[in-house]
């Protein structure tokens, strides 16, 4: 069966440029950890890499590793070391590369009270609307970022709904009726 | 015939020079831009969404789109129940073509427990992908006829809908919302006579589609409206992460079912339409297109269908026969775990691609070795297109937005999740 996912052979001038990037195979789909501090290098780098050009960025996401055992302390909800840690959260990057019908998975970590990250916006404009969710649902803030505010929830929302320590019964406030003058009648 | 052809006159152009003249300082105190609220609930718009628009005459300057109407927590959903028991919320999310929906999320876990299917379930699976396919694309199209005025289309794309929908309720017990599709199988098989009647309601079509395609390629109402409206060029549309009809109405002949084959697309005999302007015309006829290549793979599957059975003999995830159930003390624990626990996925990630009817629908699965997902993130195509749908806009009049709208093709049960 062919391979759809770029390799570890394909991706060594990566592991030059990047010497701290970790790589991992599962499932026969590759992934690769890159501290956040680099990211903005590695976006300039895969934008435009001479043989595998990522020119679509197919799907951001970010996954809560807080009651996982991948966690430093698993399975505990609500303290503060797993609450405000900087492995916390992995957000990743699903890349494609339409010339050559490969695909790559960055992966990067976040964390910390006020979570913030990079926006992918400036390279790949598909970043605008997968990262206002990520937003919405993660509290994850994303620096450079257009346009930044709430997307599938409404603006008074407490809390962020994805997050593991979230509950899944939980309660919002009943909101007041917005004032129609003050934003122009537009919600 | 690879690229469609353009009967009128294109007008590219006049959209450029159109969007030249907003960049022209505002004069008077008249040319204030002014606030229109469209939607979430209005009759000409496609699905449950509100645009915000900000208009100086007619011409939009400026536009909010907002989604998130029809958001129902389904990711959140998702890690509370186990992996048999979320499948039904897989059918809400495009509605229209549930199938599609189905087959993409069980072929995560079949990936990741590296379960075979059988030949005829993944015969069967390829058919109930393109008619449900057919079905959104017929769906899409009446859609953008109705909101036309075009109420004739409309109707004949309903009817052959409606044939095919009741013939999906005949084989899975519902109309739109299947659930039909299992780990490692398919929920029942279908009966010969279902096949036949199948291949003669498409035939039934066929007619159908001619009268359609007589009565709006060359309509010149229906030209004005879609011609040179609502232009994206291929690196744009690139670069926004557009899939599916939509980015290949650009020229870009990107399809997941081309690219990275699954089921049994490989070994089928068809081609990946695509149009040359990026407008809302050739995504019009690059659906129709789509239509019949949908048809032909039907066609190509009737001959193919082997018999056999539709289940795999794996059962670690897959429900046991009722009749060991029933008889065996393994097969009675068996079905209980699979149903109060789950099925145990391996641990690990992974991004599972199908061709949705509007573009790649992809599933990432983080897995704990537990009987729910950890984590189940869902690519939606429409939610990508729907990020990009303001630049598009912006710069057309306000009667433009219906024709656009309707052509991009959001689906709110996808788009909101």
């Amino acid at each position: 069966m062919q391979n759809y996912w770029l390799l570890k052979d394909d991706l060594k001038d990566l592991f030059e440029s990047f010497p701290a990037a970790t790589y991992e195979e599962q499932f026969s789909q590759v992934s690769i950890r890159i501290p956040n501090t680099e990211l903005e290098k590695v976006f300039d780098y895969l934008k435009d890499h001479k043989k595998f050009p990522m020119d679509m960025l197919t799907d951001v996401t970010v996954v809560d590793y807080l009651t996982s055992d991948y966690a430093e302390k698993p399975n505990v909800t609500g303290r503060e070391e797993d609450l405000y840690s900087d492995n916390r959260f992995d957000v990743v990057y699903h890349f494609y590369s339409m010339k050559t019908n490969k695909r790559l998975r960055l992966i990067t970590n976040c964390g910390g009270e006020q979570p913030e990250l990079q926006s992918s916006y400036k390279w790949w404009t598909a970043a605008n609307y997968m990262e206002r969710e990520i937003f919405d649902m993660f509290g994850i803030k994303f620096k450079g970022h257009p346009d930044l505010r709430r997307i599938l929830l409404y603006e008074e929302f407490e809390g962020f709904p994805l997050r593991k320590d979230y509950p899944t019964m939980g309660e919002q406030p009943r909101i007041t009726l917005r004032n129609p003058e003050q934003n122009n009648g537009t919600s | 015939m690879a690229q469609a052809d353009f009967p009128a006159k294109y007008k590219v152009e006049e959209v450029k020079k159109r969007k030249e003249l907003l960049e022209l300082p505002i004069a008077s105190p008249h040319d204030k831009p002014i606030k229109v609220n469209i939607g979430p609930s209005h009759p000409a718009m496609h699905g449950t969404i509100k645009m915000v628009a900000e208009l100086v005459g007619e011409t939009i300057v400026n536009i909010d789109v907002e989604p998130g109407f029809l958001h129902r927590g389904f990711e959140k959903m998702m890690e509370n129940h186990n992996y048999v028991t979320s499948l039904p919320y897989t059918d809400r999310l495009n509605y229209v073509s549930g199938f599609i929906n189905n087959f993409g999320y069980v072929g995560t876990m079949e990936k990741m427990f590296g379960i075979e299917i059988t030949e005829r379930c993944a015969w069967l699976r390829t058919l109930f992908a393109e008619l449900s396919r057919i079905t959104d694309h017929y769906t899409c199209q009446a859609a953008i006829c109705s909101e036309l005025g075009a109420m004739t289309p409309f109707l004949y794309f309903m009817q052959a809908r409606d044939y095919l929908w009741e013939h999906f309720n005949w084989a899975t017990g519902a109309r739109q919302t299947y659930s039909y599709a299992r780990i490692g199988g398919l929920a029942r098989d279908v009966s010969d006579d279902w096949l036949k009647k199948c291949k003669d309601i498409l035939l039934s079509n066929i007619p159908l589609l001619k009268d359609i395609h007589g009565m709006l390629d060359k309509n010149r109402i229906f030209l004005d409206r879609l011609h040179g409206v609502g232009v994206i060029s291929e690196e744009e549309a690139i670069n926004a992460g557009i899939t599916g009809p939509f980015l290949r109405s650009t020229g870009s002949n990107y399809d997941v079912r081309k690219a990275m084959p699954y089921l049994k697309y490989n070994e089928l005999d068809w081609e990946v339409p695509t149009g040359k302007y990026g407008d809302n015309y050739d995504r019009y006829y690059v659906r129709m297109r789509e239509i019949e290549e949908s048809f032909k793979i039907c066609m190509q599957c009737f001959e193919r269908i082997p018999e056999g059975p539709i289940n795999s003999d794996d059962y670690q995830a897959h429900l046991p026969d009722k009749e060991e159930v029933y008889n065996s003390i393994e097969g009675i624990i068996n079905h209980f775990k699979i149903i109060i626990e789950g099925p145990r996925v391996p641990k690990g990630s992974i991004y599972n691609a199908v061709e949705g009817a509007n573009g790649e629908l992809g599933f990432f699965l983080v897995s704990d070795g537990s009987g729910s997902a950890y984590r189940l993130h869902v690519r939606a195509p429409s939610f990508l297109i729907m990020g990009t749908l303001d630049k598009i806009i912006i710069g057309h009049q306000l009667a433009d937005i219906i024709p656009i709208f309707g052509t991009v093709n959001m689906v709110g049960g996808e788009c909101d999740r």
